[in-house]
């Protein structure tokens, strides 16, 4: 039993960068961009809270003084948003200003942001002189982890439901907070028609490059949360290169996964953190582990073929995703 | 709209300023922290005079952003420092691939660099080293960790290790320690005592590694068993992470070591408070509350020498495995807020009595395998997989016996009282 309880918190814990990457692109997509950036912008989003908290943390050793956890929270949040808006802001200029294929964009931001956060990682890595190669913001991390006081009270039922640090709770409250956004208000209405026909979405008088460049970069700061939780949370407060893995293209998977609509994507994401490292709690030879960790994927194709078929319009993505939108073409 | 978001955020600017003035200035806690290193690096001396055109060169398979390849690069430094090798004489060659691009690299070392000595520190790289050994026989090539150098027939080529697993003997020691702390103060029970091993692959290497560090606690908590979880990868934080909460709250490990390059065994102990005993260098600003020790390769003493050897003239040893006696082994500090009390001591004496010759990892006395005493067994020496030398004799496993066998390890045994919960190759 306490087996199934911790290989749930653990599963959860892995589901949340996801579930910040899905509902970002899923805000992202709704307005007819298909930000394949993602990955980066979150690996941009985890090391500029990194490059904040580590010198947040610094002063504080400097200074003799231990560190405060609302700062230490906060100092690398602002940071983390502002790294993932500027990346998002470039590929928002390129893509919707300048118009330029989405596609490459998007994989040029990837690469650009996982090569800035290993340039900046190396960097401060290099100022610490450390043996082994990472940075540690442990003192940071514990004000990210911080749990509500009950949650060590309460057995098994404290473990599962209130063990998590803020950024957990707060990755759901998005998640849910963007499906009432879109189905609910009016502002969502005219963001899906502005995915779905920018054309008409214009006829109307919706502001088609305001609503783009809105729902792209608030996307992509949801997304920067992932790596700032990724790297502040799950990881202790430990950045070392190369450390945050494929999860930003599994984020994109479970957009798909997920028919593109961000309540769904909190089980999706929990799924796929669960099969993620379900191998460590089943006594699986070796030769299973790939097979477990590609089923998210292949569960995402079949998706994706079962939605085609059906072809009903409820669960497409965005009729004009992928698409620039030049008002002279009507 | 505007409007209404400004006061917003003033409103938590506020509040935030608040928190942090009411917010108790604390003075930071007084821990005890680090003790000096057990082993520490010596520094490189300078008998050498090396000749004002000597170069060498160094391939590595990452960057210094790697565990592994920062302790190659610092020790390469390091000794190009100490004699007098200007920075323009030495080339480090980062990020080269387990291929075609090694052999290229050290190609181009070698002609068009003009380096007298080229190293190369992944076990991948060595067939393309040995092809460039053939084509350059007026350059010497060494690679670390490898092992086809002494049937190669190229005298240019060499192969290097260290006696790493009595580093990790001694690391053994500090762990086991620690469980006797944890059994007399009623933490656990003595058949309790079970450690969880993070491990890369279930090479040679990892299984000698992990052990002599097995060895090395069950010397002083002769109750301790080990279960070991292998993630397949060399670095993968989530997998190693995950392996170490699976071990602490599946298989009730009470202390966890590792041997993969990434931080996720040591974070996932502090999270969980169970001792760490790390590899390749200190975590402790990861762990100060639950960093051990740690044990480490010194490359730097084999660097000299292969330096020395080149510019007297002389030959490089086809196999050349460092010891603690030529610093090639190091252990670092203890932490002295965790581990258990007069656990220097039996370092020391361990160390001691492995200068001195007299103490032996792989003892065969000390360990069974199906519960019996080994007399013979037939390792893989020669590097094809398949076991053909006797390597047991005078009562102990001879591991890493650069003269007679070969520098890299060649322990694979599954002994008992270790469990592999999977297995990697």
């Amino acid at each position: 039993m306490t087996v199934l309880i911790t290989f749930i918190q653990r599963a959860i814990l892995q589901a949340t960068p996801l579930l910040f990457g899905a509902t970002g692109e899923i805000i992202t997509e709704k307005s007819g961009n298909l930000n394949l950036g993602i990955p980066g912008i979150m690996y941009t989003g985890a090391i500029s809270g990194v490059i904040g908290g580590f010198f947040y943390q610094n002063a504080c050793q400097a200074a003799g003084y231990a560190v405060v956890p609302i700062i230490a929270v906060l100092i690398p949040l602002l940071c983390s948003l502002v790294g993932s808006l500027l990346v998002t802001l470039i590929y928002c200029f390129l893509t919707i200003t300048l118009r330029a294929n989405q596609n490459v964009t998007g994989l040029a931001i990837t690469t650009f942001g996982t090569g800035l956060g290993n340039f900046f990682g190396g960097s401060l890595i290099k100022i610490t002189k450390s043996d082994v190669p990472y940075v540690a913001l442990t003192k940071i991390s514990l004000a990210f982890k911080k749990t509500l006081p009950f949650a060590s009270k309460t057995g098994a039922f404290g473990t599962l439901f209130f063990s998590y640090g803020f950024l957990v709770y707060l990755s759901i409250i998005l998640a849910i907070v963007a499906a009432i956004v879109l189905n609910k208000t009016r502002v969502g209405l005219h963001l899906r028609a502005v995915g779905e026909n920018p054309a008409t979405a214009d006829a109307a008088g919706i502001n088609v490059t305001k609503y783009k460049y809105f729902a792209t970069a608030i996307g992509g700061m949801i997304a920067g949360l992932g790596g700032l939780f990724f790297v502040m949370d799950y990881s202790g407060g430990i950045w070392a290169n190369n450390g945050f893995g494929d999860r930003g293209w599994l984020a994109i998977a479970i957009v798909i996964f997920a028919l593109w609509k961000p309540n769904f994507a909190i089980p999706a994401s929990f799924l796929f953190g669960g099969l993620y490292i379900l191998y460590n709690y089943i006594s699986a030879s070796m030769a299973l582990i790939p097979i477990l960790q590609m089923s998210p994927y292949v569960v995402t194709l079949i998706a994706l073929v079962l939605t085609s078929i059906r072809n009903n319009r409820e669960k497409q993505p965005p009729a004009s995703l992928g698409l620039s939108y030049f008002r002279e073409e009507r | 709209m505007f409007k209404k978001a400004l006061a917003l955020v003033l409103a938590v600017l506020m509040c935030a300023t608040l928190a942090v003035a009411f917010s108790s200035c604390k003075k930071k806690d007084t821990k005890k922290g680090m003790s000096a290193d057990l082993l520490p690096r010596e520094a490189v001396t300078n008998d050498v005079t090396v000749p004002a055109d000597f170069k060498m060169g160094l391939i590595c398979l990452h960057d210094e952003n790697s565990t592994y390849d920062k302790n190659f690069i610092d020790a390469f430094v390091s000794v190009a420092q100490a004699l007098n090798i200007p920075e323009d004489r030495y080339f480090i060659v980062k990020n080269v691939a387990e291929s075609e691009a090694c052999y290229n690299a050290a190609k181009d070392l070698a002609a068009s660099k003009g380096c007298k000595v080229v190293f190369a520190d992944s076990f991948g790289h060595e067939d393309y080293m040995k092809q460039a050994a053939a084509e350059y026989p007026d350059v010497q090539f060494c690679h670390a960790t490898g092992v086809k150098a002494k049937d190669s027939g190229l005298p240019n080529f060499g192969n290097a290790f260290a006696a790493i697993y009595e580093g990790r003997y001694l690391a053994g020691i500090v762990a086991g320690m620690k469980l006797n702390e944890m059994i007399a103060n009623g933490k656990i029970k003595a058949e309790e005592a079970v450690i969880g091993y993070v491990g890369a692959f279930t090479y040679a290497e990892v299984v000698s590694g992990l052990t002599s560090f097995y060895l090395g606690a069950k010397s002083v908590c002769p109750s301790a068993t080990m279960q070991v979880q292998y993630t397949g990868s060399w670095y993968d934080p989530t997998a190693e992470k995950e392996a170490a909460i699976a071990l602490i709250e599946q298989k009730k490990c009470v202390l966890i070591s590792q041997h993969a390059d990434s931080l996720g065994a040591p974070t996932a102990c502090e999270e969980k408070g169970v001792p760490n005993v790390s590899y390749n260098g200190s975590t402790y600003t990861a762990g100060e509350n639950t960093f051990l020790v740690s044990s480490a390769i010194n490359w730097a003493p084999y660097f000299k020498y292969v330096v020395k050897q080149v510019v007297n003239g002389e030959a490089v040893a086809a196999n050349w495995c460092g010891t603690i006696a030529t610093n090639s082994v190091v252990l670092s500090g203890l932490n002295q807020d965790v581990v258990a009390d007069g656990t220097e001591a039996k370092v020391t004496e361990a160390i001691a009595a492995f200068k001195a010759g007299t103490l032996h990892v792989f003892d065969t006395s000390k360990w069974t395998k199906d519960g019996a005493h080994l007399t013979e067994y037939l390792a893989d020496v020669d590097g094809d997989y398949a076991g053909e030398t006797n390597v047991i004799h005078d009562g102990y496993f001879d591991e890493s016996n650069a003269t007679s066998f070969r520098s890299a390890p060649y322990f694979d045994i599954n002994i008992d009282g270790i469990t592999y919960v999977n297995t990697k190759f």
